[in-house]
């Protein structure tokens, strides 16, 4: 076969003369600029996006909120939830003219009041937590008028009125289930940060343990004020949860439980004996002046103790901070 | 199989092509995959966060309906309250509201601004309106780090994906390619065996075939040489035939005849004798009347002879030769029929033989019968030739002519078809050139050896 004549070798199809593939590898790398293209305008079309002022290259070009000149119409209190019960009472006893009496506004939080006193919307915030360093900085001055118990609460369905520390703990913890009649216990939380919460943490800390691990694993309901803790108690059979605005208020299905034997009261506070206590207070920009300074120093007064002591607190002793015009006249001649 | 044999390359050609395919495969799965995963996913962030911006906006708008002067310091503690554990929603990164001076109502400090601008999210905003008036907007950051973390994910498995395909749609073909390219060199090979095949095949049947045709010339001369041997049988035959029919004709010319006219001599003179004698009238008148009977039956006893003689040879052609003959044949022509007769008779000085002179003569006598009988011509010209091996007779005439092919087919012309077999028995041929009005010429071509 070596040595066959050349017509006799059949001709052979030589692909090489059937184009290179430069073409071919034209049209793929088009097709791949074309498919990177389409793919980076779909990627950078989705994120293009508004953002809000406050990530905005330079911020935003609206100036800080400047304070509210408030003038002379009337004093305006407002904060925390656990401080309006006490302190309505304090404002329907305030003498003189009602129509000049202090407006003591809904629930808007420790901080709310705060944020709200430093943009000079109200002349006092309510607060039950104790001030922060930030807020000291910025000239608050707080004036504790009242200690409050910290009570563990249930529904009147339930039919245990005692628990120990412990127990409160198993029961955040979610260990124990289940009241001592087989009844299943509903724990209700208040939110992070809550001024009762905190107070307790301090004292018991495998208690805020339980708590944030709750909060993690979004096990019990969380109530955001101390007027939805009151309602969610008075119609939650079996619920269980932390009450801070010092006495149970009468006329609705919630009781309060001994911790350890002791049961939250204006006496065991007194005494000591019940440690889960927090303070409230007023904060003032500065010392109190004015409509303000009056209303705190009948808060002081003892006829403000006395509504205090009525409304299941404890009066504090402090004495508020002397104004300016105070000090100048107390050390004069 | 030779090793210098030019080889197949179509598996290393449909490499070179699967590969830029495969290659843009890869892309292609790889890519369109996790971006679609991804576009859809910050679609449907946005979506959500857009929902979770607007459900949020109602609820502020409520609280700002509700407390004009303070909700801005409460919606904080909402907000973190609905985002935290009312609306537990993982992608949610961060909610914001904003009030009307772009200044956000939560300035807890909290936020940390640089982390959130390096996370990946998604912004969408309501705005807050009371009474037609914006009096905040509430943001929502819907958090797409899932989505791309997916979408990477996918980028990998859809790569490795993208790249399995490709390498099946790059091998399956090639393997495919590989069998149909060994197929094809077998084949290729059995066409290389077999041309090699044809071509033995082909040499052997040039040798068969040369052998064949030497076979067939070899038969052909043969039968040449039996064709010649069979028109020298014909011809000797003929002659032959010719010789013995003259021979026939001169006994009957020189015995029958010469016996025939003596008694027809004898007769006329019984006749004269009884004329002269009127003794015995009655039985010599009787004498000379049967006498007068015997004669003309010698009359017709002597025609037929003629006749006969005239048929079995021309005798003539003994007597005078074919020249001769022919230029007698002419002269009687011309007196017969009072027309110009031309002959041109050139002969060589031995003789020819019998059968082709007596063929010459049949065709010239027969050509002239019908002139005489059909042309009515004006001139009639007669010539023959001997030389170059053939003899050749050529009788024309400026008659009325006729068609050749008809006469033939309606069988009117036996002189024409004895002509014709006359000349082929010698192995001669006759042509006959004719058409009405235009003349006759006849042509005779006999060979002579």
């Amino acid at each position: 076969m070596a040595d066959a004549p050349p017509h006799l070798e059949p001709a052979v199809p030589d692909p090489s003369g059937w184009g290179g593939p430069n073409r071919l590898w034209l049209a793929v790398s088009l097709s791949m600029l074309a498919l990177l293209g389409v793919a980076a305008w779909l990627v950078v079309s989705g994120t293009d996006q508004p953002l809000p002022p406050f990530l905005r290259a330079g911020g935003t070009d609206a100036p800080p909120p400047a304070r509210h000149d408030r003038g002379s119409d009337g004093l305006r209190l407002a904060g925390s939830g656990s401080n309006l019960p006490m302190t309505r009472a304090l404002n329907a006893a305030f003498p003189g003219d009602e129509s000049r009496h202090p407006v003591v506004h809904a629930s808007i939080g420790s901080g709310g009041g705060v944020r709200a006193l430093l943009d000079g919307v109200i002349d006092v915030a309510l607060v039950s937590r104790p001030l922060r360093e930030g807020e000291r900085e910025q000239g608050l001055v707080a004036i504790p008028y009242a200690r409050v118990p910290i009570v563990v609460a249930v529904h009147t369905n339930v039919p245990d009125r005692a628990l120990s520390a412990a127990g409160l703990v198993e029961i955040y913890e979610g260990r124990r289930t289940t009241w001592s009649d087989g009844s299943r216990i509903v724990v209700l939380q208040r939110e992070r940060d809550d001024s009762s919460h905190m107070s307790v943490n301090r004292l018991l800390p495998a208690f805020e343990a339980a708590n944030v691990a709750a909060y993690n694993e979004s096990r019990w309901r969380v109530l955001y004020r101390d007027d939805f803790m009151r309602e969610a108690l008075a119609e939650t059979r079996g619920a269980i949860g932390l009450f801070g605005q010092g006495a149970i208020p009468t006329g609705l299905p919630i009781a309060a439980v001994t911790i350890d034997g002791v049961a939250p009261s204006p006496q065991t506070v007194r005494d000591g004996s019940y440690p889960y206590t927090k303070d409230l207070a007023f904060v003032t920009r500065g010392p109190p002046q004015g409509e303000a300074a009056a209303f705190i120093d009948f808060t002081l007064s003892p006829e403000g103790r006395r509504i205090i002591e009525q409304e299941g607190g404890v009066p504090l002793a402090g004495r508020r901070a002397a104004a300016p015009d105070e000090e100048q006249e107390r050390s004069g001649p | 199989m030779s090793g210098s044999a030019p080889r197949l390359q179509l598996r290393g050609y449909l490499g070179t092509r699967l590969g830029p395919l495969a290659l843009l495969l890869v892309a292609v799965v790889a890519i369109s995959a996790p971006v679609a995963f991804y576009v859809l996913g910050v679609r449907t962030a946005r979506v959500q966060a857009r929902a979770t911006a607007e459900q949020l906006a109602a609820v502020v708008r409520h609280e700002a309906e509700q407390r004009p002067l303070l909700w801005k310091y409460d919606s904080p503690k909402m907000l973190a309250h609905l985002e935290t554990y009312d609306h537990p929603q993982e992608h949610i990164e961060h909610i914001a509201v904003v009030d009307a001076q772009g200044q956000s109502i939560d300035r807890s400090g909290e936020l940390d601004l640089g982390a959130l601008t390096e996370r990946p999210v998604a912004w969408e905003s309501a705005p807050v309106l009371i009474n037609n008036d914006q009096v905040a907007t509430v943001w929502v950051a819907a958090s797409t780090a899932d989505v791309q973390g997916g979408a990477l994910r996918m980028l990998a498995v859809f790569g490795l994906i993208g790249a399995a395909l490709a390498g099946l749609m790059y091998w399956l073909p090639l393997r495919a390619m590989g069998r149909l390219e060994h197929e094809i060199e077998a084949l290729l090979d059995q066409l290389r065996e077999s041309r090699t095949a044809l071509g033995a095949l082909a040499e052997g049947l040039e040798q068969q075939v040369e052998a064949r045709s030497s076979d067939l010339s070899r038969a052909l001369a043969e039968l040449k040489d039996k064709e010649q041997n069979l028109r020298e049988l014909s011809t000797r035959a003929v002659s032959m035939q010719e010789a013995e029919r003259r021979a026939i004709a001169r006994e009957l010319h020189d015995s029958a005849g010469q016996s025939l006219t003596a008694i027809r001599i004898h007769l006329q003179l019984m006749e004269g004798l009884a004329s002269q004698a009127r003794a015995s009238e009655d039985a010599v008148g009787r004498l000379g009347e049967i006498a007068s009977r015997t004669a003309a039956m010698v009359d017709d006893t002597l025609e037929e002879i003629r006749r006969a003689v005239n048929t079995l040879g021309p005798a003539v052609l003994d007597d005078v030769g074919l020249a001769e003959a022919v230029e007698r044949a002419c002269i009687d022509l011309a007196e017969r029929l009072e027309v110009e007769v031309d002959s041109e008779v050139e002969l060589p000085a031995t003789p020819l033989a019998p059968a082709i002179e007596t063929s010459c003569y049949r065709v010239v006598q027969e050509a002239l019968t019908n002139i005489t009988r059909h042309a009515r011509p004006g001139h009639v010209k007669v010539r023959v030739r001997a030389e170059d091996g053939v003899a050749t007779v050529t009788v024309q005439d400026d008659g009325k002519g006729f068609d050749p092919a008809a006469a033939l087919r309606a069988g009117r012309s036996r002189g024409l078809v004895g002509m014709r077999e006359r000349a082929e028995l010698l192995g001669g041929e006759l042509r006959i050139d004719s058409a009405p009005g235009q003349g006759t010429t006849v042509t005779a071509v006999i060979p002579l050896g």
